[in-house]
């Protein structure tokens, strides 16, 4: 079919077709083509992609309606390989040749670029690699977002549907917040610096505690800008954490990669910045909660000590704490003073060698210097003991006070009941020790809401503890 | 109980100046550390009582309803400069324009 009408754009004689051998028509067909179409630029999709082993490539370009074969050899690939690949629009630069062996016609390509969507995706490749060997997008460089943010920095067009979706939003969950808009054009010539330009501006003003930065959906084209280097190193830069919001889910771009956080859309972003303004109010009332449990746990502990301290003998008469301390003082001055009169002079010395040295030259001043000592020592020790007691007392008293604002009924209303003794000679009356009760004895149990009259079938205390 | 107080103001008025965010965190601190429970009774009705303080402070910041909403721009010599968000009539009332700088 081909030979038949390329016979008719060749003039023949009259009457008598000319006939071709299959070498002299193609040798014809490529010295024609090879030179008629010794430059030509075809523009079409890349189909049937093969690449050999050292590096030429091989594809089809094809358009609705028809295919041409392409070759574009290691040696003179002018415009590189990347991007291409099946599916891509591509520019392909280069002469139309013949192959007689096989009779094909093929472009012998010397450059081939992607255009439009492929070029831009080569180039996105191309970038991402670069600013990925930078280390631009590792994970360390992330930083940790603010939980409960109260001032919010947007970063998008200010007549974008993305900006009205994120303060619908923040509105509705954290009504709290301050927003501050810095309005940037987020697609055409110019916008990836004007993007940069308005994070830079967030950062000199310091003031948002999250940027989000990102704009509505759109073709790939519309999103570039958050695709280029500025906005990526301006992300990157900023010290104040970024939420990408880019487009839609499907859309990942380098400002994605940047970003601290990536949100799929800008209505994501705005709710993953700020937390439901209910969720936070049953944060706090579950704080409250543990710290007036932990502290009433506390309180119940203290109390127990209290109750420990209380019954502890020094506590019931204190005189007899000062009362031991200088019968240990005394004590001690006694021993002392049995060392120093008595024989056992080389005992002293070893006691107190420098005494002991002294000792040997004036024995009569050195012994009263030592008494002169002991009687100091022992008249701090009083003055101490006394006031330790004096100390323990107004410490034990402030923990009563402080404990009792605590309104034990609070307690009784948790299920713990009071027992008394029916008895009102005993002083306390309030029975705290399973040993304070004796089987027969009468009892009252007093709880919340009054009180019942019980008696003690039995008694089962445990082994006695240690009091401090 | 004197020195009790004064040091319970002092904390009160440490949070005054705290953002939401610091509140937040300091209020989970105290919480956990009374949850561990080897503080003294004193430490831990102190830190009971700024816990309070704080959930009290964080209430009102949430209960807060009118959202702000202003516009950062460059002024003529490139500095950050703060106005109103035309056409956004729901934050026009009760903006008075003196966010901290």
């Amino acid at each position: 079919m081909t030979a038949r009408r390329a016979m008719a754009r060749f003039p023949t004689r009259e009457g008598e077709p000319r006939v071709w051998t299959v070498s002299e028509i193609v040798k014809s067909l490529k010295t024609t083509l090879e030179t008629d179409y010794a430059r030509v630029l075809v523009q079409g999709e890349i189909t049937d992609f093969k690449r050999s082993g050292v590096g030429h490539v091989y594809f089809c370009l094809k358009d609705a309606n028809a295919q041409l074969q392409v070759a574009y050899f290691a040696g003179s690939q002018r415009g590189g390989t990347a991007g291409l690949q099946n599916g891509v629009d591509v520019q392909a630069e280069g002469r139309i040749s013949v192959f007689p062996a096989r009779g094909n016609m093929q472009l012998i390509a010397d450059r081939v670029s992607p255009i439009g969507y492929g070029a831009l995706q080569a180039r996105f490749e191309q970038l991402k690699r670069k600013l990925q060997a930078e280390g631009l997008f590792g994970e360390e460089r992330k930083r940790t977002l603010p939980r409960y943010p109260t001032r919010i920095g947007l970063v998008t067009s200010e007549g974008g549907a993305a900006v009205r979706d994120m303060i619908r939003i923040l509105r509705q969950r954290a009504p709290y917040a301050e927003i501050v808009l810095a309005a940037t054009r987020v697609q055409g010539d110019g916008s990836a610096e004007d993007i940069a330009d308005a994070i830079e501006l967030m950062n000199e003003w310091g003031w948002p505690e999250v940027l989000i930065v990102g704009r509505g959906g759109g073709s790939l084209e519309d999103l570039w800008a958050f695709n280029e280097e500025p906005v990526v190193r301006a992300i990157v830069a900023s010290r104040i954490p970024v939420v990408s919001a880019v487009g839609h889910e499907v859309d990942v771009t380098l400002a994605d990669l940047a970003a601290d956080k990536r949100a799929a859309t800008p209505t994501h972003a705005a709710q993953q910045v700020v937390l439901d303004r209910n969720e936070i109010h049953h944060t706090l009332a579950q704080l409250s909660k543990h710290a007036r449990e932990r502290l009433r746990r506390e309180l119940e502990r203290e109390r127990e000590r209290l109750r420990g301290v209380r019954n502890h003998r020094a506590l019931r008469e204190p005189h007899r704490l000062v009362e031991d301390a200088l019968q240990r003082v005394d004590q001690a001055r006694e021993s002392l003073a049995r060392a120093l009169e008595g024989v056992a002079v080389a005992r002293a010395r070893r006691l107190d060698h420098f005494a002991g040295r002294v000792w040997a030259h004036t024995p009569d001043r050195t012994i009263q210097r030592v008494r002169d000592r002991v009687a100091a020592l022992a008249h701090r020790a009083e003055r101490g003991a006394a006031e330790s007691v004096a100390r323990r007392r107004t410490d034990v008293e402030t923990r009563r006070r402080l404990l009792e604002s605590f309104d034990y009924k609070g307690v009784l209303k948790r299920g713990y009941a009071l027992v008394w003794t029916e008895k009102a000679e005993d002083r306390d009356r309030l029975v705290n020790r399973a040993r304070a009760l004796r089987s027969g004895a009468s009892i009252q149990v007093q709880f919340a809401d009054g009180a019942a009259r019980a008696q003690v079938t039995g008694v089962n205390p445990a082994p006695e503890e240690e009091t401090a | 109980m004197k020195r009790k107080e004064t040091t319970a103001a002092g904390a009160t008025a440490e949070n005054a100046g705290r953002t939401f965010e610091e509140m937040m965190v300091r209020l989970e601190e105290l919480v956990e550390r009374l949850e561990e429970g080897n503080l003294s009774l004193e430490d831990s009705i102190k830190s009971f009582e700024e816990g309070v303080d704080l959930v009290r402070r964080c209430t009102t910041v949430l209960g807060e309803a009118e959202q702000r909403i202003q516009k950062l721009t460059r002024d003529a010599e490139g500095k950050p400069a703060l106005a109103p968000l035309e056409g956004d009539d729901e934050a026009d009332e009760g903006r008075d324009g003196e966010l901290p700088f």
